[in-house]
């Protein structure tokens, strides 16, 4: 038994000088890295919260044309920092579920409405799921003509609702960037590739996220690929602001500068290190791909769906590819498993 | 031929055979408290809106929610009960049909080690390993004896020969020890252990493991077997498996298996244990009584772990009846004790057309299944086409006559870029399954060929 170890051993020795594969990647200093680029983006985040909440009070206090401006482009800008944390589904913004908090759409407006009217309502409560969030502010701000809106809100319950839906919003962001920080040693410790790891975390978040909200969410239902074929331009992101598109490009930039590592080491580099470089040179081939389809698309997406299903359609074509590079050769190349639930193999 | 008839009916001590039915209880009654409370009952037979049954059980279908929870107490209550040798005929059986129900409902789980014990269960069921050391030996003195056939202890160890010898006969394959995948993959997304992390990086590591663990199953067998290597041989079945459990997730398999082997050691080695545990349980050791009668020399039985063990034997060889790579078809995978053997990953894009309305779209797979029902269908064959059938009868019910469904199956084998598995163009819905070879199946990538 020895002895056929050590010939297989021997044997191998041989070989290995024409073949140098073995992956010498630096998995802290990359995972440091990823974790600078979540800090960045949670406190970023925070601030466009904070500014969103404060430019509420300003309107409500006086509402005006130029206050209300503000207030939506402050809003813009908040919805789209979203863009660069909502596919950190792990750690921290798990626990404080806050995906399922700050951004289910298509809105109930009706039930928006009966809050509002009724002046009591609990936001926790999970038939306000669909009341509450980014889509409810952008149904408030975004639906009327400004006239209207400033008109509507002389009533002080819709002013202190949209005041609610803010401050959750803000005191959500503010737990996050706090929480994140007490997390990052415990995510840079956390090496390795298999479920628990961090590695394998992030992966994961990035391809259920990627799948399910940025595929599906954002492009694949308004566009009818679930509902047997046939659009549903009110399953849109950001109706009423209608700008769902640059959100859809700022977390399609988000997303790759989380596979780029920004400027430092990244998955792109994890992949370079496994042998994989053509892989990584197609991943970021398909990524550009994503962004020149998605700048076909004529805004906004809700009209796209029904009058330019080609383009969009491509886009979404090409998103799907990005998927099955994601999540079966990128994974299966670096050893992690696509997984969302733990259990025993053989 | 008589020899052999005179050998296998051999009277032989019965220790070892009640060691292993201790052990096995033991392990297994755990094992069954383990999977409720890692909610994994909830999680695999509550959870899931459909399941994959295998071929010709489509009958078999998961108790609700209760049943099943009061199933995994029973079966906990009843390998108990075997290892206590406790109305031993009724558990071991009862634990058989329980157990192998629940792996039956969804091919989802299969795992090899799960196989293993159906198995091993089964053959339990018709050895007298209640005979001695036992609740009924004790209710019922009659039925005591301290000797048995040595078939009955025989027929244990070539089931377990078998295991190991399958596994490592399915390791002599090119990836395995010429590339030394997917072990290549796997050893380095593990360097963030504890002392080996480092070493775990190292390419002739993974060629190590490669070939040690090909050999370690090839020869186990015959080292057990033999009395000199014995103590040397179990030494390597505990450092295989334990290492086994430590790099990679596979629950209570290497316990199982560390546990079962004694079976090959000595009856005086089994006598001293129970010697050890008989004061703990205040149990007067009887006098030697050795009584031929208790001894049932049936040639049935005979003939019978003659046919299983043919059968055992043929299984794992079925592969040879199909065309094709079998790691990319999979036609005869299972069964087989191809342990660990492969790195699989695949993604499946569902596409329905309606020929009434000429609309088409998409098929939302986490709508139907759980992730782990996803992840495991993406990349079998027969599977693919399961869920498939599933679709067309829900789209059947929702008013869509004929139903065209394909899919896109992109699978990775071994770090391989991922390549179609089904024929893209192959309407599903109009397949039924079967044993015969899919010749719907994709060739497999380009290095899998002329080989």
């Amino acid at each position: 038994m020895i002895l056929f170890l050590s010939i297989a051993l021997m044997a191998c020795q041989d070989d290995k000088d024409n073949d140098e594969s073995s992956t010498d990647f630096d998995q802290t200093a990359f995972l440091q890295q990823e974790a600078e680029l979540i800090n960045q983006s949670y406190d970023d985040f925070a601030v466009k919260s904070r500014t969103l909440t404060n430019s509420v009070d300003s309107f409500i206090a006086n509402p005006q044309s130029a206050s209300l401006t503000t207030l939506k482009n402050n809003f813009k800008s908040a919805y789209s920092s979203w863009q660069k944390v909502n596919f950190y589904d792990f750690g921290p913004a798990m626990e404080l579920a806050v995906k399922s908090n700050l951004n289910i759409y298509p809105v109930d407006t009706l039930q928006i409405e009966n809050n509002i009217q009724s002046g009591t309502y609990d936001l926790d409560a999970l038939s306000n799921k669909t009341a509450k969030g980014f889509p409810a502010i952008d149904y408030l701000i975004n639906r009327y003509q400004e006239s209207k809106t400033i008109s509507d809100f002389s009533s002080s319950n819709r002013s202190s609702y949209l005041k609610d839906l803010t401050l959750e919003i803000d005191n959500y962001a503010a737990q996050l960037d706090q929480a994140w920080d007490n997390y990052t040693n415990e995510f840079i410790a956390a090496s390795g590739t298999d479920v628990g790891s961090s590695t394998g975390q992030l992966i994961n978040a990035l391809n259920q996220h990627f799948e399910r909200f940025f595929r599906d969410g954002k492009i694949g239902i308004p566009l009818g690929v679930r509902s047997s074929g046939i659009a549903r331009p009110d399953y849109c992101e950001a109706l009423f602001g209608a700008y769902s598109l640059e959100l859809v490009a700022e977390n399609l930039e988000a997303m790759r500068n989380c596979y780029l590592g920004g400027n430092g080491i990244g998955l792109d580099d994890y992949l370079q290190a496994s042998d994989a470089a053509e892989l990584d040179q197609n991943i970021q081939a398909q990524l550009n791909l994503i962004s020149s389809k998605l700048s076909a698309v004529p805004p906004p997406l809700k009209t796209a769906v029904i009058n330019h299903q080609q383009p969009t359609q491509e886009l979404y074509n090409e998103i799907q590819k990005l998927i099955v590079l994601w999540k079966v050769d990128m994974p299966s190349r670096i050893g992690v498993l696509i997984s969302y639930q733990d259990n025993d193999g053989d | 031929m008589n020899k052999l008839r005179q050998f296998i009916n051999t009277p032989t001590s019965i220790a070892p055979l009640v060691v292993i039915r201790i052990i096995f209880g033991l392990i297994m009654s755990f094992s069954m408290i383990r999977f409720i409370s890692n909610g994994w009952v909830n999680e695999l037979y509550v959870q899931p809106k459909m399941y994959f049954p295998y071929f010709g059980f489509e009958w078999i279908k998961p108790l609700p929610e209760l049943g099943m929870y009061l199933l995994f107490i029973g079966l906990s209550i009843s390998f108990l009960m075997v290892a206590l040798g406790a109305f031993y005929r009724f558990s071991i059986s009862f634990s058989f049909l329980a157990f192998t129900y629940i792996e039956l409902i969804d091919k989802t789980n299969y795992l090899n080690h799960y196989y293993f014990v159906s198995l091993f269960c089964f053959l339990l069921i018709f050895l007298p390993a209640h005979r001695y050391f036992s609740i009924d030996a004790k209710l019922n003195p009659g039925i005591e004896s301290r000797k048995t056939s040595r078939i009955n202890i025989l027929i244990l160890q070539i089931q377990l020969a078998l295991v190991y010898f399958f596994a490592g006969f399915a390791k002599l394959n090119y990836d395995w020890l010429v590339e030394a995948m997917p072990l290549k993959i796997w050893l380095p997304s593990k360097s963030d252990l504890w002392l080996i992390g480092g070493l775990l990086k190292e390419e002739w590591m993974a060629y190590l493991f490669s070939w040690g663990g090909a050999l370690y199953d090839l020869f186990i067998p015959i080292a057990l077997f033999n009395r000199k290597s014995r103590p040397f041989a179990y030494l390597l079945v505990i450092v295989f498996h334990m290492l086994t459990y430590w790099l990679f997730q596979i629950g209570m398999f290497p316990f199982i298996m560390i546990g079962a082997t004694l079976i090959f050691f000595s009856e005086e080695y089994h006598q001293k244990i129970l010697d050890r545990l008989s004061p703990l349980f205040k149990l007067r050791i009887r006098a030697w009584s050795l009584d031929q009668n208790r001894m049932s020399n049936s040639t049935w039985k005979t003939t019978f772990f003659g046919l299983f063990l043919l059968f055992q034997l043929a299984l794992p060889m079925r592969y040879l009846l199909y065309p094709g790579e079998l790691f990319w078809t999979e036609e005869g995978y299972r069964f087989s004790w191809r342990v660990m053997l492969m790195e699989k990953a695949g993604y499946c894009i569902f596409s329905v057309e309606d020929p009434d309305s000429k609309r088409s779209w998409e098929v939302n797979n986490y709508e139907f299944l759980t992730p782990n029902q996803e992840k495991m269908m993406s990349t079998q064959a027969d599977m693919i086409l399961q869920f498939a059938q599933h679709l067309k009868a829900h789209y059947q019910k929702n008013g869509i006559e004929n139903p065209i469904i394909t899919v896109k199956s992109y699978v990775s084998l071994n770090g391989e870029r991922s390549k179609l598995l089904i024929d893209p163009k192959q309407n599903l819905s109009s397949l039924q399954d079967n044993f015969s070879h899919k010749n719907w199946i994709m060739p497999p990538p380009a290095k899998y060929l002329n080989r």
